[in-house]
């Protein structure tokens, strides 16, 4: 964002009932700048040029590929595109596999956020354990998962453990190396504070480490929604018989190119109700921080 | 109720495991704080201030001597104990009544009994209107302020206050020196006050002990004998003030150094 020196005219109180004494904290909240606030016309151009924007891409797409004389199996325009959604729909059995992508993605997100989560406050608990257990984790950070696909439907078969497998193991270890980090940089006062009034460790995990490590645990379920999909989609490209991934490669086998880009637009979909699902139940749980995004 | 405190020649050792080097922090320190008395400990930054507060408070025992509340040797943390830092400490998921009660929360205290205390400690703190509201809504100075709330809705017999107004503007720092100091003398509790600031340390004290650099050491002790310990802008205003801000100044050896 940047701030011109018009919008930092307008100040604008993040807060209605604000502090009478100067301190030292509210002088930043009052420099903060709310610009779709202060400035609702520039908000709307904002809104207009990125629909125009987005209006223009389809234009693009729809007229340019034939007027270079670019064959439908290469680049298929939009209204063949939303055709062959139409097509898919009735004789694809588009909708079952949608839903079975999806599924996968939310529990295998689940779980592996679940895990993630929880191997990151256990870890977080003991500094041996965490010292122990360091270069294994990194090592396995490192290791790239989606090559772990044909190896998970050697074990399982062609059925969904694969890509769950394949998802939770994606989705683990950005939560893992946050929640972690989160559990270092607990305010150490905090917790002889905590101490003073004879908390018990529980309870101090509780109250205090817990709802401490909230800020970084979204951060890394945030990232972790937008990597759910990926694993699912390799899950199912390797070796699937369901799901949005299996449209894939079932599209390039017939050389339906409009096919693979409609499952590469749903499952962009599915990535992105994923991240949103998050960042809303994030404001929702994080409503007591200050926010500079509005 | 308020409790004596004593230090009896305590000597703390930190030892670094990793390179094996070991610092000694305070040694061979002994200072006593009468019931309802609040002595100000000044020194220069690294004599160990936080220390003595740490082991007070029952975080860590001393190395050597020992730290004895109304006679009795401390062992661990205790219920009777408050403390506070420069920073408010203030849990920014909880509105500021519930912070208010997050001391409370230890205490056989069923939910509504806490919130009652939590509102009235507020009240004290002229806070009332801004239970409901979050940390970061409130001035630094308020902050401090609901910090004090929450250390004294414990009841505690002995407040430990660790530059509690060193991070506030000159102006803040001021209003909420007068607000401490009636509020502490009205709860009538035993109270330690560290801090770096001279002046602070002549007007709000009943006594004054002045700590020597690394490793710290009483290296002497006065009674404040001023007017007025309700009211620090009141006393600031007594033409002696003056005279034992020098004398902590010359005590300290401030003269020799460089800025």
């Amino acid at each position: 964002m940047s701030v011109t020196a018009e919008e930092t005219l307008t100040v604008e109180r993040p807060v209605g009932r604000s502090a009478t004494k100067p301190g030292k904290d509210t002088g930043v909240s009052e420099t903060k700048v709310n610009p779709v606030k202060g400035n609702g016309s520039r908000a709307t151009l904002e809104v207009g040029m990125m629909v125009g924007f987005g209006l223009l891409f389809l234009a693009v797409w729809e007229f340019l590929p034939p007027a270079l004389g670019v064959p439908r199996y290469i680049i298929p325009t939009f209204s063949q595109c939303m055709a062959e959604f139409a097509r898919m729909w009735a004789q694809e059995d588009l909708g079952p596999n949608f839903i079975s992508t999806l599924i996968s993605s939310i529990v295998g997100f689940g779980l592996g956020a679940l895990l993630g989560a929880g191997a990151g406050y256990l870890l977080g608990m003991s500094k041996l354990w965490e010292r122990v257990l360091a270069p294994y984790i990194l090592a396995l950070q490192i290791a790239p998962k989606v090559a772990f696909a044909p190896l998970f439907i050697m074990w399982f078969g062609y059925n969904s453990i694969p890509k769950l497998l394949v998802t939770v193991l994606i989705v683990f270890f950005p939560i893992l190396v946050n929640v972690l980090q989160s559990m270092k940089t607990v305010d150490q006062d905090l917790m002889n504070l905590a101490r003073v009034y004879s908390m018990s460790r529980w309870k101090m995990f509780l109250k205090i480490e817990l709802p401490s490590s909230l800020p970084q645990l979204f951060a890394g379920l945030r990232i972790s929604s937008t990597l759910a999909v990926i694993g699912v989609t390799v899950g199912e490209l390797v070796g699937g018989n369901t799901g949005l991934g299996f449209l894939i490669t079932y599209g390039e086998g017939q050389a339906n190119t409009a096919m693979v880009f409609d499952a590469i637009i749903l499952l962009t979909i599915i990535g992105v109700a994923l991240y949103f699902a998050v960042a809303a139940v994030e404001k929702r749980v994080l409503h007591y921080l200050e926010r500079n995004d509005g | 109720m308020t409790s004596r405190l004593d230090l009896q020649n305590i000597t703390k050792v930190f030892s670094d495991r990793k390179t094996g080097n070991s610092v000694t922090a305070v040694t061979d320190m002994s200072f006593s704080v009468a019931p309802g008395e609040l002595v100000a400990v000044v020194g220069p930054s690294g004599c160990g201030k936080s220390t003595i507060l740490n082991m007070v408070s029952g975080l860590y025992g001393p190395t050597e001597g020992q730290v004895l509340i109304d006679g009795e040797k401390v062992t661990g943390t205790r219920p009777e104990v408050g403390f506070m830092l420069q920073k408010d400490l203030l849990l920014p998921w909880r509105s500021i009544v519930e912070n208010v009660e997050f001391g409370l929360e230890e205490k056989p205290f069923n939910k509504a009994e806490r919130r009652k205390r939590a509102l009235a400690e507020l009240q004290r703190m002229q806070l009332a209107d801004f239970a409901d509201s979050y940390p970061h809504q409130l001035s630094g100075g308020m902050r401090q302020r609901a910090a004090l709330a929450r250390t004294l809705a414990i009841e505690p017999e002995l407040v430990l206050l660790d530059e509690p107004f060193s991070a506030l503007d000159a102006q803040t720092k001021l209003v909420l020196q007068r607000h401490f100091a009636r509020t502490i003398a009205d709860a009538g509790v035993t109270c330690v006050l560290i801090t770096h600031d001279l002046n602070e340390a002549v007007i709000m004290s009943d006594r004054v002990v002045v700590l020597s650099g690394r490793p710290g050491r009483v290296v002497d002790e006065f009674e404040i004998d001023l007017p007025h310990r309700t009211d620090p802008l009141q006393r600031s205003l007594e033409p002696q003030c003056g005279v034992y801000v020098k004398r902590l100044f010359d005590a300290l050896h401030l003269e020799n150094e460089d800025a």
